[in-house]
């Protein structure tokens, strides 16, 4: 919808019509112009994964049981400045395309989902859980940290060289009694859009300056936990900016590419 | 065209002149609807789940509820709303998150003397979220951000000079985070004021004592004078407790016609059991100063003196300076003569003795610790002190 405004706005002003020769040097300037707007949103439709397999999980004799936990997503829509404003009603669209995308997704790998029901209270796991829902936090930090970090904190750890090699240990116990699922999937979702204002100062500072101001942003972690180990089987880390976050088909597409090599 | 710079005028001085103002929130109202505030809960309701499951919340449910009555004696209708979790953070704060959802610091707990002076502080608290001065603030963050950098383009259209803008932070982290660090508690002179005056007026009319609204402002300002603070505590980051706010205070109390209670036992009934134990967090923070000054008045306010005077031995112990061994030895000395004194005071004594070269005495003090705590945990170690002791 930015795109389409900014450009089209552009382009509508300075239609390609008689070519004496100040119209060639403003078809000219505007080419430049042009060209200097699509970096930007060149760089707004990318959007990287990085997978990381701990091992190949044995074929299944029967449909894998995956227990979705609660999506732990936010959205927010920056202002000229900067300035985050959190987006109660974007949230819940994501959530919700999130939970669709994965149940979808699950199906196409024969495994069945289950939702974890949500505790009533503000914290919306069941007390029982909160160990493993705690240590998952810290051990996701970490994979974070030392897994997808700069280069020099991925070797700051001699002992975790040989891949992922992380365990949530027995603190799963009773997420497995309660659900007697196989596997647990975790998501972290966060998404950031610009306002118009915002769009347009960037593309203008751009232009004029050559800064960059990110407009859109997703960040997606994925990770799925072995229930019966503990163990931490397979993680993925999204990033990118695009400009379709807010549209249902775009919160699919990168939740099918956050869960994209899922080892199912 | 001439009308133009006068049109900028008024328009920048429209838009930067007046913060943004919101209504008083109404009693029972559940759930907002405009976009803003509906972000704001539900960063704070983000907030608020990782301070519930949070290994700093005080899990004592006497003091809990303790601190949720006082809580809701001041804040009267809006009491089912606002949610109350003391936290184990040794510093003097309390915060309000927009969606009612509340924190106490234990700091705060070990530096009010009273439930009047505790109940002024959440009742400043009530005024902030009633006020709504969370969103209030939050909108003229936006909206004065936004202003100044189209201030700067403006300046770099008109050719008078390259200002950097620099990258704007953009940050997709955890906005919960943010308001749980107090990013929004940041709130305007005018604000903190506002909160004062409708704060006392809540703690009043609940019945405490008006005099003591000012006290709680004036222990703090003595902390900070005496120990020279380069930092003042996290709630008054941006509006530090002034003479002014002092004052201020102090004249509505004299206007004020109303008696009220301190409700001193109750407070004291609630807080003493745990009073040594963050007292030690308070001494890990190693601000030495500041844990003097405020053993200082709880030694003056005279409970639990055998405690107060091993903490202070403590104190001495962990700072080591010059001197500093033989006055721990004096001050666990003193604790000794009081009935609430802790038994791991004659350990510490005796440890202190040591590296002071006084063995018999430090011999004395271990073996008394032996007899006294009756086969403590690390009895196999104090046993090897005695061994190893010339």
């Amino acid at each position: 919808m930015i795109r389409g405004t900014t450009l089209g706005g552009v382009q509508d002003r300075h239609g390609f019509r008689a070519m004496n020769g100040t119209r060639w040097r403003r078809r000219y300037r505007l080419t430049r112009t042009l060209a200097m707007l699509m970096v930007p949103l060149g760089l707004a439709a990318c959007v990287q994964v990085q997978p990381y397999l701990a091992k190949e999980l044995p074929s299944a004799t029967k449909p894998l049981r995956v227990l979705l936990m609660p999506p732990d997503v936010a959205a927010v829509e920056l202002a000229t400045a900067g300035v985050p404003l959190p987006r109660a009603d974007w949230t819940a669209l994501a959530q919700a395309g999130l939970v669709d995308a994965v149940a979808d997704t699950l199906r196409k790998h024969g495994a069945e989902m289950i939702r974890y029901r949500r505790a009533t209270g503000i914290v919306p796991y069941a007390e029982k859980h909160l160990e493993a829902i705690a240590l998952h936090e810290t051990v996701l930090q970490t994979i974070l940290t030392y897994r997808y970090g700069a280069a020099q904190q991925r070797a700051a750890l001699p002992t975790k060289q040989s891949g992922l090699d992380w365990t949530l240990g027995e603190s799963v116990a009773p997420i497995r009694a309660d659900y007697a699922a196989d596997y647990a999937l975790f998501l972290v979702y966060r998404q950031a859009t610009s306002t118009v204002e915002r769009a347009l100062f960037a593309a203008i500072s751009f232009v004029l300056f050559g800064f960059i101001h990110p407009t859109s942003q997703s960040v997606g972690f994925a990770s799925l936990i072995d229930l019966n180990t503990g163990a931490v089987i397979w993680t993925n880390l999204l990033q990118g900016q695009s400009l379709d976050v807010n549209r249902p088909d775009g919160i699919r597409n990168r939740c099918e590419r956050l869960l994209s090599g899922l080892p199912l | 065209m001439k009308y133009c710079p006068l049109a900028m005028l008024v328009l920048t001085a429209t838009l930067g002149g007046c913060s943004v103002q919101v209504g008083k929130l109404e009693p029972g109202r559940n759930q907002p609807t405009e976009v803003s505030e509906r972000g704001l809960w539900l960063a704070s309701r983000k907030a608020e789940q990782s301070v519930a499951i949070s290994g700093r919340r005080v899990r004592n449910p006497q003091l809990e509820e303790y601190v949720a009555g006082v809580q809701c004696r001041v804040s009267a209708a809006y009491c089912p709303e606002i949610r109350v979790y003391t936290m184990k953070v040794p510093d003097f704060n309390a915060a309000m998150a927009p969606n009612g959802f509340e924190q106490v610091w234990t700091g705060l707990l070990l530096r009010v003397d009273n439930e009047a002076q505790l109940a002024t502080v959440l009742a400043h608290e009530t005024a902030h979220y009633t006020l709504r001065h969370g969103l209030e603030q939050f909108q003229t963050t936006r909206q004065t951000a936004s202003l100044l950098l189209a201030t700067q383009l403006g300046l770099l259209f008109g050719g008078i000079g390259v200002i950097s803008a620099g990258p704007v932070g953009f940050s997709t982290g955890n906005i919960g985070q943010l308001i749980a660090m107090g990013y929004l508690a940041a709130y305007s002179r005018e604000q903190e004021a506002e909160a004062d005056r409708h704060g006392f007026e809540l703690m009043v009319k609940a019945g405490y004592a008006p005099g003591e609204a000012a006290k709680v402002w004036a222990n703090l300002i003595e902390e900070q004078r005496e120990c020279a603070l380069p930092n003042p505590p996290a709630l008054f980051a941006s509006h530090p407790p002034s003479e002014e706010r002092l004052q201020n205070l102090r004249r509505l109390a004299e206007r004020s016609s109303r008696n009220g209670i301190t409700g001193r036992s109750d407070f004291l009934a609630a807080t003493l059991p745990k009073r040594g134990k963050w007292l030690r967090m308070e001494l890990a923070t190693r601000r030495f100063c500041r844990v003097r000054v405020l053993l200082e008045r709880l030694i003056e306010q005279g409970e639990n003196l055998g405690e107060l005077y091993y903490y202070r031995g403590e104190l001495y112990r962990l700072r080591g300076g010059t001197g500093d061994l033989e006055r721990a030895a004096e001050t666990y000395r003193q604790a000794l003569y009081y009935p609430s004194v802790p038994v791991t005071t004659h350990r510490e004594l005796g440890r202190v003795l040591w590296r002071a070269n006084r063995v018999v005495e430090a011999r004395r003090a271990f073996r008394r610790y032996l007899k006294t705590a009756k086969s403590p945990d690390d009895a196999a170690m104090i046993e090897a002190y005695l061994e190893r002791l010339p």
